[in-house]
């Protein structure tokens, strides 16, 4: 007995693209979500990039709660107590539609559920799938608390974290420990400061705003980490990333952020008076970064996974996209689901267009273009050498000594010998992070 | 190992951030995430220690036995822990429907 055309589970960006482009092309949807509200348990850095979701919100861009606008970006390269930052204004940006926005989740996707809801999607919340229902090797829908839903397509769209893909076997891993190498933790603050107080302080009118990416210097030990900094409307999301493989018994995740938000730059651009803006909001979601190299099974007899559970994030080092991803990555699924109800064939043949649609897209044209590029973002010496070397570079070469000037390449190059990279390794990281970029 | 005496100024600032955080907890018999902490006995790293977000592993001396002792309620269902133990010591699941932490931001 089939209670729906198809079960999505997880009410995320991918999740809720999925539904409303299935209820749009008229079939019958139920999106389950553990949260209650949809939302709630949902988190990430900040920045949406793209425009996907015009395909099925049309206006999203004018009517869902974005925080602001990317203006600016910046890239930085934080060293102990100092930075060099890159300065990035494109004006283009601020005109629509708009290359970036800047959410929170919590709000964007209780809109989204809400979206989904006004399209004819059955939006179940407060619901934990706890797994796949399976007969004759075919996933027929899913089980909570003993309660059993039953859909001929199931949609798994469970998260990062995806304990559907885990339980069922579809991972590479048959245990999420195998898989330390192919996560990164985010940890973010969302720190209160007045909208009068961003605008002034980051040059921004009215729905403008700053998303900035650091690599961090700063950290002691083995640990690699990035830093983000978005302006949310009337607060920062300020946040690292950290390699789960980099950490050692020693180190602390939360302890990461904190030297990050106490590095001399950021403090001065996220202070309120004498002291830090206060804490809004602390939490942390993990982030898969092996992309290619870490898909799980996609599709199979009536099933389909997107987003962060298929590991479906773009990341080079500088910048981290996912929900882009998922969204595309859901909008395929939909339209698979849907030309597989017209079928009325549910097995893994007919389900395997969803693996073409991706592969004919930016979501896996990407993740393959890209998927050496860890031997990038994983390099020690980016985290631990070129950050120190590139800033005692440029401050030699601008501070006065009453000496006589070097040129500025043997000033570079004489910081970067001094902080033990040399000329070949320079020119070998160059190579290598050059090709993968 | 890391040693007892750490303790205050290791957890303290971390354990004040979990104010701002909304919660629906689960009764014990329900927690979401179970540590058997006669692994963590024997484990040479205690690796769940450095990745948890939100310190809800601490390692330390109860009645003259050092021990593992895990909070869940203070876990935000990140799933770190499941990466980072080796050792079998974590059984990880998701809280039931709408319990756990709830973001308003997000």
């Amino acid at each position: 007995m089939k209670d729906f055309d198809t079960i999505v589970v997880g009410a995320g960006v991918g999740g809720c693209a999925t539904a409303i482009k299935l209820a749009q092309l008229g079939k019958e949807v139920v999106l389950l979500e553990r949260g209650q509200p949809a939302g709630s348990k949902n988190l990430s850095g900040g920045v949406l990039w793209g425009n996907d979701l015009s395909e099925i919100l049309p206006n999203w861009q004018s009517e869902a709660p974005i925080e602001r606008i990317v203006l600016n970006k910046k890239v930085g390269f934080l060293s102990q107590d100092d930075a060099t930052v890159i300065d990035l204004h494109f004006e283009d940006w601020n005109k629509p539609p708009y290359n970036g926005s800047i959410v929170l989740r919590a709000k964007l996707d209780e809109w989204l559920a809400n979206q989904a809801k006004e399209n004819g999607v059955t939006v179940l919340d407060g619901i934990t799938v706890d797994r796949l229902l399976t007969q004759d090797g075919m996933v027929k829908g899913i089980e909570s608390q003993k309660d059993v839903l039953e859909a001929p397509i199931t949609v798994i769209m469970d998260g990062a974290n995806s304990r559907l893909t885990l339980e069922a076997g579809l991972r590479k891993e048959k245990k999420m420990s195998e898989a330390k190498s192919k996560y990164m933790l985010g940890l973010k603050d969302v720190l209160q400061l007045d909208k009068e107080k961003i605008e002034e302080r980051f040059a921004l009118g009215e729905k403008e705003g700053v998303a900035g990416e650091f690599v961090l210097g700063n950290i002691p030990g083995k640990v690699k980490a990035g830093g983000f900094l978005y302006t949310n409307h009337d607060s920062i999301s300020l946040g690292v990333v950290v390699h789960l493989d980099s950490l050692t018994p020693e180190d602390r995740t939360y302890k990461v952020l904190d030297l990050f938000k106490n590095h001399p730059y950021i403090k001065r651009l996220i202070r309120d008076g004498d002291s830090l803006a206060p804490l809004k909001e602390y939490g942390a979601k993990l982030i898969p970064e092996a992309g290619y190299n870490m898909m799980p099974q996609l599709y199979g007899d009536g099933f389909m996974v997107g987003g962060d559970a298929a590991g479906f994030v773009f990341s080079n080092g500088l910048v981290i996209q996912g929900m882009n991803y998922a969204i595309k990555s859901g909008l395929l699924a939909a339209e698979t689901a849907a030309n597989a109800i017209e079928r009325n064939d549910f097995s893994r043949n007919s389900l395997k267009g969803y693996q073409k649609l991706l592969e004919n897209s930016y979501v896996l044209k990407d993740l393959k273009n890209f998927k050496n590029v860890t031997r990038m973002t994983k390099n020690e010496n980016l985290f631990k050498k070129y950050p120190h070397a590139i800033n005692d570079g440029f401050k030699m070469a601008l501070t006065e000594t009453g000496q006589p000037k070097k040129k500025l390449y043997k000033t570079m190059l004489g910081a970067f010998k001094k902080r033990g990279v040399g000329m070949f390794t320079l020119m070998k990281d160059g190579l290598r992070g050059g090709r993968q970029l | 190992m890391k040693k007892f005496t750490d303790m205050e100024e290791d957890t303290g600032p971390i354990k004040n951030k979990l104010g701002v955080l909304t919660y629906k907890t689960d009764s014990e018999d329900r927690a979401h995430i179970v540590v058997d902490g006669s692994i963590c006995d024997k484990c040479p790293h205690h690796l769940c220690i450095a990745g948890c977000p939100v310190r809800c592993f601490n390692f330390f001396e109860i009645d003259g036995r050092p021990q593992m002792v895990f909070q869940y309620e203070d876990c935000i269902e990140c799933g770190t822990c499941d990466i980072m133990c080796d050792q079998g010591a974590v059984s990880w699941s998701l809280p039931r429907g709408s319990f756990g932490v709830a973001y308003e931001e997000g």
